[in-house]
């Protein structure tokens, strides 16, 4: 637990460094939001329905440009083989770049949340409790898959097409059930958050057990 | 080629051959569908191989991952590989046969939905293994990859079939199927798996001899 | 501390084969050899950062290699300082402590035998590669091995700074600690070392006392 609390003091001082870069995470998600507004032109009245999507699609976006950006700072200097020097510092560091990874994702997707209720005229305020727990269950499970696979294309120079080639795949049905739960009422609702609520138990179990080895 | 695979390939071919035979002349010709229906010997198989030997290749990458043995690494392989095969035919046959029933070579069915869903992680496998150029890393975190897929197929299954209503009725259910339906997909069946065994067989020799230790 | 056999292979290419040897508390060795003999891969494996293809590397005192360099009670230091850039050395400083557990007195107690307090507040970015070594080194020793590796602790080194390894190499092994360094500067260690393994191609080529 220490060696977590270590960590994450570490990754906040590493965030205040560098926070012009988080910014421009943010503004890439208002331009894919505005992006997928203007690839609508044509339709008419754009439906309402369609805004949960809108959001899960920019923070899927913006989310892998965080995720390939978790390592940057492990890079230089072998950081990483320092850290593999001490006892039992995979699970504590999975940990905290998990919990990076998560606060970034949700600040992501509540920013996104405003600017598409913004320009899609979207009442935020009266849907929130029916896409709140969709998107926070989404983000968890994708944080926990992007995290672990973050890890095995660090060192790659493709990285930037890797990590979504391989882990797009994964996180599609987990965005099928993202999307479905927002969309509809009572117990359709209930049973997609279980399924979601699935899928984040096997990725963030099977990450923590795999890190270990991956550390090695 | 070895004298083994020789024989064993022989074998799948006459099994092929009569198999061949069977859907053509022996299965009748479904009443609603005509003859597309056919195309199930082969695609229903399949579906099974893909399914299983991809559970094999999960679990042998398990192996791997505990015991770091290269020889379970390489069953691995060689089953996600040939397993990628029947999932691809799968991928396939599934349209070939939708299109002259329903008029739309994709139709979002369930379970051709959760394939292709199935098949684009375990595509990200083969990407993967390739591009790192540590072998050692390569294998781990394909076996990593592999585990996670392996996890995801029941839960993507039953995500699908809720999202798309359940399989549409093309089998009417499997006890009326004729005795010649059930003959020849049985036959079918050992047809396909057999020559899936042979693949893996002479897969798994191609890669043996870097083995090590 | 011992060595068992330990060999390597990266495919067809074997880096290590079969190296045995016997290391000693309160003696410095040196491994030397030429580039692509297998020193760094050598120490590499005896600080647990990559597992021989055969053979094990045992502590007398703690039983049969525990994987971690950190439960082998050992400070390595690599060429690459394993520190982060955007960070200060009191920042990494700080992050190595809490994550090996010792209490911040060992920052201190670090920060001045290595004299770090000039730059000891500006991001690792901006030092000089003596200055990061000596960080590397301060963090090596946090948590106060008594068994240290330090591959090329000279290589690009300023004058100031290859003093300060020195003095405290001596200091190291007059109080008990066992050394291994491997280098290509080998007058710069003609005082202090006790012994010599040279590798060549993988294979130990000569193993005893050092006098070059």
């Amino acid at each position: 637990m220490s060696k977590l609390i270590a960590l994450m003091k570490k990754e906040g001082l590493l965030f205040l460094r560098q926070k012009h870069l988080f910014l421009s995470l943010l503004l890439f998600s208002t331009l894919v939001i505005l992006l997928i507004y203007f690839g609508m032109e044509g339709m008419g009245q754009r439906p309402e329905g369609v805004v949960p999507s809108v959001i899960w699609l920019a923070v899927v976006f913006g989310g892998t440009l965080q995720l390939n950006r978790t390592y940057d700072f492990e890079r230089d200097e072998d950081v990483l083989d320092g850290m593999r020097l001490i006892e039992g510092i995979s699970t504590p560091f999975y940990l905290s770049k998990l919990i990076v990874n998560l606060v970034m994702l949700l600040i992501i997707t509540a920013f996104s949340s405003f600017i598409a209720a913004l320009l899609f005229d979207y009442p935020l305020f009266a849907r929130l409790s029916n896409i709140v727990w969709p998107l926070v269950l989404g983000v968890v499970g994708m944080g926990a898959v992007g995290t672990t696979f973050s890890t095995m294309v660090m060192a790659n120079h493709k990285r930037d097409i890797l990590l979504p080639t391989i882990f797009y795949p994964l996180i599609a049905p987990l965005s099928v059930a993202v999307i479905k739960a927002m969309q509809v009422d009572s117990m359709d609702h209930v049973t997609w958050l279980k399924i979601l609520i699935a899928f984040d138990v096997i990725y963030v179990t099977a990450s923590l057990l795999v890190f270990d080895r991956m550390m090695e | 080629m070895k004298k083994i695979t020789k024989v064993w390939a022989l074998v799948v071919l006459m099994l092929v051959a009569v198999d061949a035979y069977l859907i053509a002349f022996y299965a009748p010709v479904e009443a609603a569908q005509g003859v597309a229906q056919k195309i199930f010997y082969w695609h229903v198989p399949s579906a099974m191989v893909m399914m299983l030997f991809y559970i094999v290749g999960g679990v042998a990458g398990v192996i791997y991952l505990l015991k770091r043995s290269e020889r379970a690494d390489l069953v691995a392989v060689s089953f996600i590989e040939v397993g990628f095969v029947f999932c691809s035919i799968v991928l396939v046959t599934g349209p070939l046969w939708a299109k002259p029933i329903w008029g739309a070579w994709w139709t979002w069915e369930p379970r051709l939905t959760s394939t292709l869903f199935v098949w684009l992680i375990f595509f990200g496998y083969f990407i993967l293994r390739n591009s790192l150029e540590d072998k050692d890393d390569a294998r781990l975190y394909s076996s990593v990859l592999a585990l996670f897929g392996c996890l995801d197929i029941p839960i993507i299954m039953l995500a699908v079939k809720l999202w798309r209503g359940v399989h549409p009725q093309v089998l009417n259910a499997r006890s009326n199927l004729p005795d010649e339906m059930w003959l020849t997909l049985a036959f079918s069946a050992v047809t396909v798996f057999s020559l899936a065994l042979l693949l893996i067989y002479i897969r798994y020799k191609k890669g043996a001899p870097t083995l090590y230790g | 501390m011992l060595l068992s056999s330990i060999t390597k292979r990266f495919g067809s290419f074997t880096a290590l084969d079969s190296v045995s040897a016997d290391f000693k508390a309160g003696k410095i060795y040196i491994f030397a050899g030429p580039n692509g003999a297998g020193k760094t891969t050598l120490l590499r494996i005896m600080a647990g950062l990559m597992r021989p293809t055969r053979g094990d590397t045992l502590n007398p005192e703690l039983g049969v290699s525990p994987r971690t360099s950190d439960e082998r009670r050992m400070g390595v230091m690599m060429q690459e300082s394993y520190l982060y850039r955007d960070l200060t050395p009191k920042e990494n400083l700080e992050l190595y402590a809490g994550l090996y557990g010792v209490p911040s007195s060992r920052i201190a107690a670090v920060k001045d035998l290595l004299e770090l307090e000039p730059f000891f507040d500006h991001d690792v970015d901006t030092l000089s590669h003596g200055q990061r070594q000596r960080v590397s080194l301060a963090r090596a020793l946090l948590p106060g091995p008594n068994v240290i590796l330090l591959d090329e602790p000279f290589l690009g080194l300023d004058s100031s700074s290859i003093g300060h390894v020195q003095k405290f190499l001596k200091g190291f092994k007059e109080s008990g600690g066992l050394a291994l360094i491997a280098t290509h500067e080998t007058e710069l260690v003609r005082e202090l070392a006790d012994e010599l393994l040279l590798l060549e191609n993988g294979k130990v080529k000569y193993f005893g006392t050092f006098n070059i």
